[in-house]
């Protein structure tokens, strides 16, 4: 049994269009004009126990939408949705105590309160048994590292602890399907690396499945192994982030260094690499050479503008 | 169902509020109180002012009408001590907590409307409970165990009706991320149950008492006492009450439907 | 001057934005009206007097306070403090427009949104509730009324720049905001007329600002107060007063702004 279905998912929203200046305002009042904008046209998907998937595309692309349409928050406007046998818009009992959303800069932690409140209340809500919970708390604080700051106020910490705080909270019950939408967004260089190699040893030693959606290539690179790529509300490509360069990079780079210490780049098509490389290799002055994949970036804003 | 869990957060919630009051906001909370004291006298200097050349009001006499009053205020304070979230619910929606409270397996609607109860608040209804007694004896009707059953019972099924009206005004939140003005109009609304609401007339009377239940804060409760009503036509009310809830909580879950949550 | 006008219409586009929100403000101002009506009509509906006030007088009050308040009591000022602990006031302020300019030309636009509403709500409350209404023709009493009401929109234009002015210091300005709030409602004459009330009272009363808010430039439209010019003088007095203040408070808050942002 698959954990996440998704069949021809769409979400439409019905926003006003207004018309400019004053006059136009007052025609607003009374002959709004309506328009219905599709955030997510047809999108459809399926997704096993204990995967790590990361919708990525550009902003505006659909992908907080889907995905709060799996956690539940949003009501689809056709299709279908199958999230742990439960349809996630019903939000049933037994349906939000397997799952859990952590968003970008937003707190679902009490502010004024130390951390180790909110954990406890945590408990509290979702009846964790508390062997079970001394257990899993003490785990998350260690590998988190906030020890230390467990009784200071939410709001005295600094982002990134937080934050680690914040995931602590959103793991505490364990859930099955962790939701996250933009989780590094606004964190520093070293806090962005830090939460990847959470998440991603998390992945590894739990059976729970991480959704999270993303526009940071590094967040991609790092955690997942499947991308769903969306642009427009539709899927453009989903599979093996491997497989994404192979599919849409017809070339590869090839770097030739010389004595001198200078790098030239070449890109070349997949076919013709061998023999450009053994090509280049035949001058003197080149001391060492690197065949490389195209950047990501460069794929995946080019599979957008192939669109 | 969790009831032990809703108790617990709730306490929790409103230990804290207390806290940041006793932390920040002494001053304010006194203001508070000032403000609420000076209202509810200019509200009987207005009684007061009416009443001194007119012997009846609607048929009631002066110590009657303030007796309504008190109870009113009573019943009105008690209410809207225990409804605070309904004033911050825009900002929830509009800062993403709302999401939050979604997702959360206590009910979002606790959240929205019973996170913010003011322990300062409640150091006032000790003094309005004794006005209401003081009014009660001043107006010469005896204190039984029955009537004081029944002002409990009636009492209990306005506020489900409170309740009920609360939620169809958080469904309009929702809808149209508009509460503040919503819930001004309803308080302007139940602020006409402070009289005795023959005055409005009899199409007046009974959308104050069937529609929007607010006479069943002040007039038909201060009538029980009175003896000037049956009991029996309570049993009428559980039913609209009930009615009521169910509708709101109708309206709410379509209103989720259209629920497009903050954009991140 | 043009921007003063852009900034007046855009006012007036932001309140039609919400329609809900505005379409509420306006029957909530109804009620305003309602609630007083049915008290003063229960009382005084068969005849009789009230401290000098039949219902006839009575009603008149009434329906020249609720027009009044429209207009002198309109205002976006509110919202000052609201802007000052969230950080937004930091674009008017970098502007090149006199920032009292500023919020005074958006108060006008909510007046004249309020107005405008006004005289569609007006015609209705007359033919379901015929409340007296008197025309005044005396040429003196009018001029009288208008500089009492200049007076009064720059009064309580001040008063909320003072109370908004308080988000300097303190992050809690409701409360005392709904203290004004409740002694306003009293004391500006929107409950009652406030010469019910024993002399001594009026005469406190009427060292305060609010009377000269509603009750000043009723009794000046009116034509009944015997003392206008006194009165008018008061009002001068608050003005210049308040103003003054209005200004020191806000240059003093100005050095203590953060701008902190959301």
């Amino acid at each position: 049994m698959h954990t996440i279905i998704a069949k021809n998912l769409r979400k439409v929203y019905d926003v006003q269009k207004k018309r400019p200046g004053l006059i136009g305002s007052i025609r607003d009042l009374y002959s709004p004009i309506n328009e219905q904008k599709e955030a997510v046209k047809d999108v459809s998907f399926v997704i096993d126990e204990g995967e790590l998937v990361g919708f990525i595309g550009p902003n505006g692309a659909g992908k907080t939408t889907t995905l709060k349409m799996l956690s539940g928050l949003l009501y689809p406007s056709g299709g279908q949705v199958r999230v742990l046998e439960h349809e996630p818009w019903k939000r049933d009992d037994a349906f939000l105590r397997q799952i859990s959303l952590v968003m970008g800069q937003k707190n679902q932690l009490w502010w004024d309160l130390p951390a180790i409140e909110s954990f406890n209340l945590a408990r509290d809500i979702y009846e964790i048994p508390s062997s079970k919970y001394k257990k899993t708390l003490d785990e998350l604080v260690d590998i988190l590292e906030i020890k230390d700051v467990l009784n200071v106020q939410v709001r005295k910490l600094s982002l990134g602890q937080r934050m680690k705080a914040e995931l602590v909270a959103a793991l505490i019950h364990s859930p099955k399907i962790l939701f996250l939408d933009e989780p590094t967004i606004g964190l520093d260089v070293v806090m962005q690396q830090s939460m990847r190699q959470f998440l991603k040893h998390y992945n590894e030693n739990n059976d729970g499945s991480i959704i999270l959606t993303s526009h940071y290539m590094d967040d991609v690179k790092e955690l997942c192994k499947r991308v769903i790529i969306i642009d427009q509300g539709e899927i453009l490509y989903d599979g093996l982030l491997s497989d994404v360069i192979a599919k849409f990079s017809k070339h590869k780079i090839i770097e030739v260094i010389s004595a001198t210490g200078q790098i030239k780049t070449h890109k070349v098509l997949r076919a013709g690499v061998a023999a450009k490389a053994a090509e280049l290799l035949k001058d003197q002055a080149v001391v060492d050479i690197n065949i490389k994949e195209v950047e990501i970036e460069d794929v995946i804003r080019q599979v957008f503008t192939s669109k | 169902m969790h009831i032990k869990s809703y108790l617990k957060v709730w306490f929790k919630l409103t230990a804290q509020q207390f806290q940041s009051q006793i932390g920040n906001a002494r001053g304010a909370a006194i203001l508070f109180i000032l403000g609420k004291l000076f209202r509810l006298g200019t509200a009987f200097l207005m009684l007061y002012v009416i009443m001194g050349r007119a012997k009846l009001i609607s048929g009631y006499t002066f110590e009657e009408a303030i007796f309504i009053l008190a109870i009113f205020n009573f019943i009105s304070s008690l209410t809207q001590l225990f409804m605070r979230g309904i004033y911050v619910f825009r900002q929830k929606v509009i800062d993403g907590t709302f999401d939050f409270y979604l997702l959360n397996p206590l009910s979002e609607l606790f959240y929205s409307l019973f996170s913010y109860t003011d322990p300062m608040d409640a150091l006032l209804i000790i003094p309005y409970l004794g006005l209401v007694i003081w009014a009660w004896l001043n107006s010469g009707y005896p204190i039984t165990f029955l009537t004081v059953s029944l002002l409990m019972f009636v009492f209990t099924i306005v506020g489900v009706m409170i309740i009920a009206w609360h939620i169809a005004m958080l469904a309009l939140g929702i809808k149209y991320l508009e509460v503040d003005n919503t819930v001004m109009l309803y308080r302007d609304l139940e602020k006409m149950a402070a009289l005795p609401i023959e005055i409005y007339g009899k199409f007046g009377a009974s959308v104050l008492t069937y529609v929007f239940p607010f006479a069943l804060m002040s007039v038909i409760p201060a009538r029980l006492v009175f003896g000037l009503y049956n009991p029996i036509f309570i049993i009428g009310f559980i039913f609209l009450a009930l009615a009521q809830l169910k509708l709101s909580l109708f309206f709410w879950r379509r209103a989720l439907r259209s629920y497009s949550s903050a954009s991140s | 001057m043009n921007k003063y006008l852009s900034l007046f219409s855009i006012t007036l586009q932001e309140i039609f934005t919400y329609r809900l929100n505005m379409v509420m403000w306006r029957v909530r101002q109804i009620f305003v009206f309602l609630i007083p009506f049915f008290i003063w009509k229960s009382v005084l509906g068969g005849g009789g007097e009230v401290y000098g006030y039949s219902f006839s007088a009575i009603m008149t009050y009434l329906f020249g306070t609720t027009v009044l308040r429209s207009l002198v009591m309109g205002s976006r000022t509110i919202d000052l403090g609201w802007m000052i602990n969230s950080g937004t006031l930091t674009i008017p302020l970098m502007r090149p427009i006199k920032i009292f300019n500023f919020f005074f030309v958006r108060d006008l636009a909510d007046k004249i949104f309020n107005l405008g509403f006004m005289f569609i709500e007006l015609p209705l409350i007359y033919f379901i509730f015929h409340p007296p209404v008197f025309l005044q023709t005396d040429l003196l009493a009018l001029l009288l009324t208008a500089c009492s009401v200049l007076l009064a929109v720059l009064i309580y234009f001040y008063i909320n720049i003072i109370f908004g002015s308080l988000a300097f210091w303190t992050r809690d300005i409701w409360a005392p905001r709904f203290l004004l709030m409740v002694i306003m409602e009293f004391a500006t004459g929107a409950m009652f007329p406030l010469d019910m009330l024993p002399p001594i009272w009026q005469k406190i009363v009427l060292m305060t600002p609010f009377p000269y808010l509603l009750y000043v430039p009723l009794k000046a439209y009116l034509g009944t107060d015997p003392n206008i010019s006194t009165h008018l003088l008061f009002s001068l007095f608050w003005v210049t007063t308040l103003g003054l203040v209005a200004s020191l408070i806000w240059k003093k808050g100005l050095t203590s702004y953060e701008a902190e942002g959301r």
